[in-house]
């Protein structure tokens, strides 16, 4: 369509162009043809006249009607003029041929002088030209005129569409169809015609086909480019669908932007939290949201990333989960700040390091804090009393005569008689007390005093009648034991440990000494009464 | 002394001649004339005077220097134009040139005789029985 209109375009262009040319030179032509070939009529007529001037003077000078009637007949010969005049002042008037009026504006006329004095005016010779006839000349010549411009100005319009259309409008529709029939990106390319090699058309071709050849190169560097992100996303996508971390994205409002199914495994958030953008899936996350959420204020205050052990919201009671969280900033599309997660599930390692701290820390067979980890725990007890001024009680506890139940019944059921009196003794002690078997028959129970002794009183005697009572083992049994308790208080002099179990063992050997199965204070001056 | 006379009477002549007189019998009733009346009644175009009195000019004979310088002082035209305008105007009929005489005497004697005739001569040949009517110079 458009291709069409090119030349159409511009065939009318040139042709209105050449019609308005040619007419207003034609009409310009015309009228100045006409006028000059009126002039030149006029000029015709003039001149007979003035080739007959001496002869119509004589005639006029001497009144001579014969010569006069020869010069005006002479002029009538002539086709141009229609009627002719001599007259003089005198008598002589003479007329040949048509001779309407003599005021008429078309009638030539001279001044006929005398001729032996040329001041003298003495008669005049008019002419009527004939006027149809210049005018049908004058319209004769100019048409011809005219029509030889119009037909020249067509003949070049013409050539000159010829021309524009073979040499310019032809190549650049051949060009533009070319063009059009081309898809960027493809191998096609314009035929350099070697017509026009040479023109700007050529260097048209050449430059659209340089062009077409780069934007082949772009399109085949962008489409495996793109190749290369889709693999990459895809690869992305693998890792991040298949991860076994839960990766998940939150707002800083704690609503979910977007988690891997791994998340939704690990976690007890639902599906449908999945895009909310108000309810907070923090809570439904861990087991201690507010901590988190101030983990989350740290990570955008401090734009540093913070990795934390976390424990999970229960799905089921007694189903303890662990994970270790990494919180980082991520920066979406639009600028907002993101806060990115990680959860790896940990819990099979806290099992297990709970598993080995309880190996490291308590009895194997009583369930009790063994002696290290006893004095670990007493020494902390200890720093704590000495700094608000308080008082710690440390008991020393040897069961009587257990020896000769190991050496009767043997070591089964001296281990189960141990798990007996470790459970008696864990109902007489609070949660708060540090409750040890240093080893054998030996044990530790040691608190801080909030009052002035009496507990510890009443502690130790309710532990004396506690153990002494008879103890039935699995094989229907009943053995009797009994303790020996030796008690210390720390002081600002006694704050080591080895030293109040020193007292403590002191007091309970004088306990021994002294018959056995009660309790004694270790006999110290600084000990309150 | 034979052969010396005539160039003298020549130059003498010569240096005389300069002037051509239109004259008339002394007997005319004609006074003068003005040039214009000269040159109308010798080019054709009246044989009247303008009191109505009757003239016939009489010329003098073609080729002659007389001839030439009447119509050249008179006209300011030379002798061949001047047969020219008479051969025009009698091509076309009645009109005739005014008659030639080649003697001086004769035409001396003839106006002398006839009052209604004018004439020109040289006018070293003036009498007492004509009148100058126009000195041309």
């Amino acid at each position: 369509m458009l291709l069409k209109g090119l030349h159409i375009k511009l065939a009318l262009v040139v042709a209105s162009g050449a019609m308005i040319l040619a007419s207003v030179s034609s009409w310009w032509m015309y009228s100045r043809s006409y006028e000059l070939s009126v002039s030149d009529s006029t000029r015709s007529v003039q001149q007979l006249l003035a080739t007959l001037e001496e002869t119509a003077k004589i005639a006029a000078y001497v009144s001579n009607t014969e010569l006069a009637q020869q010069v005006v007949n002479g002029l009538i010969l002539n086709d141009i003029v229609l009627g002719a005049r001599l007259k003089n002042q005198e008598q002589l008037n003479v007329v040949a041929g048509k001779l309407p009026s003599p005021e008429v504006d078309a009638q030539i006329h001279i001044v006929l002088h005398s001729p032996f004095a040329d001041t003298e005016s003495i008669g005049e010779l008019s002419v009527m030209p004939n006027q149809d006839l210049i005018k049908a000349r004058a319209s004769e010549s100019a048409r011809a005129t005219t029509i030889g411009l119009a037909t020249h100005t067509f003949i070049v319009a013409f050539l000159v569409l010829i021309a524009v259309y073979l040499m310019l409008t032809r190549p650049l529709v051949r060009l533009s169809s070319g063009l059009h029939r081309i898809i960027p990106g493809n191998k096609e390319r314009l035929s350099e015609n070697s017509h026009t090699r040479a023109d700007e058309i050529g260097l048209l071709a050449k430059d659209i086909n340089r062009l077409l050849d780069t934007v082949e190169q772009m399109l085949l560097q962008e489409r495996s480019l793109r190749e290369r992100v889709q693999l990459l996303e895809q690869r992305f996508r693998g890792i991040f669908e298949s991860s076994s971390a839960g990766l998940f994205l939150i707002r800083p409002n704690g609503s979910l932007v977007t988690a891997n199914p791994a998340f939704f495994r690990l976690t007890s958030v639902p599906d449908n939290l999945l895009g909310n953008q108000s309810i907070n899936c923090i809570e439904h996350i861990f087991a201690e949201p507010i901590m988190v959420m101030t983990i989350i204020e740290q990570i955008l205050r401090f734009k540093r990333p913070c990795a934390n052990d976390l424990r999970l919201q229960q799905t089921q009671p007694n189903h303890c989960q662990w994970v270790h969280a990494l919180f980082s900033i991520s920066i979406d599309n639009h600028g907002h700040e993101l806060i990115e997660g990680v959860l790896y599930d940990i819990t099979e390692r806290k099992i297990a390091e709970e598993s080995s701290r309880l190996l490291a820390e308590y009895d194997h067979l009583t369930q009790l804090l063994n002696r290290r980890s006893a004095e670990q725990k007493l020494d902390l007890v200890l720093e704590k009393s000495a700094l608000n001024g308080g008082q710690v009680a440390v008991m020393i506890l040897d069961l009587d005569k257990f020896k000769d139940i190991n050496d009767t019944y043997g070591h089964d059921v001296g281990d189960e008689v141990l798990v007996h009196i470790a459970q008696r003794i864990r109902t007489v002690v609070r949660s708060t007390d540090i409750l040890a078997r240093l080893g054998g028959d030996e044990f530790m129970l040691a608190f801080e005093l909030t009052d002035s002794g009496e507990s510890m009183h009443r502690v130790a005697s309710s532990l004396v009648d506690s153990l002494g009572e008879a103890i039935t083992v699995s094989n229907g049994l009943s053995v009797k034991v009994g303790v020996s308790i030796g008690v210390a208080f720390s002081s600002p002099s006694t704050l080591d440990i080895k030293t109040l179990f020193k007292f403590a063992d002191d007091a309970m050997y004088s306990v021994k000494r002294n018959g056995r199965n009660a309790y004694a204070l270790y006999n110290n001056p600084s000990t309150p009464k | 002394m034979n052969k010396i006379l005539p160039l003298i009477l020549f130059l003498l002549a010569a240096s005389i001649e300069a002037d051509v007189v239109i004259i008339a019998s002394h007997k005319s009733e004609i006074a003068e004339l003005t040039k214009k009346a000269v040159i109308d009644l010798y080019m054709g175009k009246t044989t009247k005077l303008p009191n109505g009195q009757s003239v016939q000019a009489i010329d003098a004979v073609s080729g002659s220097d007389l001839r030439r310088n009447f119509y050249k002082s008179l006209t300011g035209k030379s002798e061949a134009q001047i047969d020219a305008y008479w051969a025009q105007l009698s091509f076309a009929g009645r009109v005739t040139p005014p008659p030639q005489r080649e003697s001086v005497k004769e035409v001396m004697e003839m106006i002398a005789s006839n009052p209604d005739l004018i004439a020109y001569v040289d006018s070293r040949h003036l009498n007492d029985k004509v009148k100058v009517l126009l000195r041309l110079k």
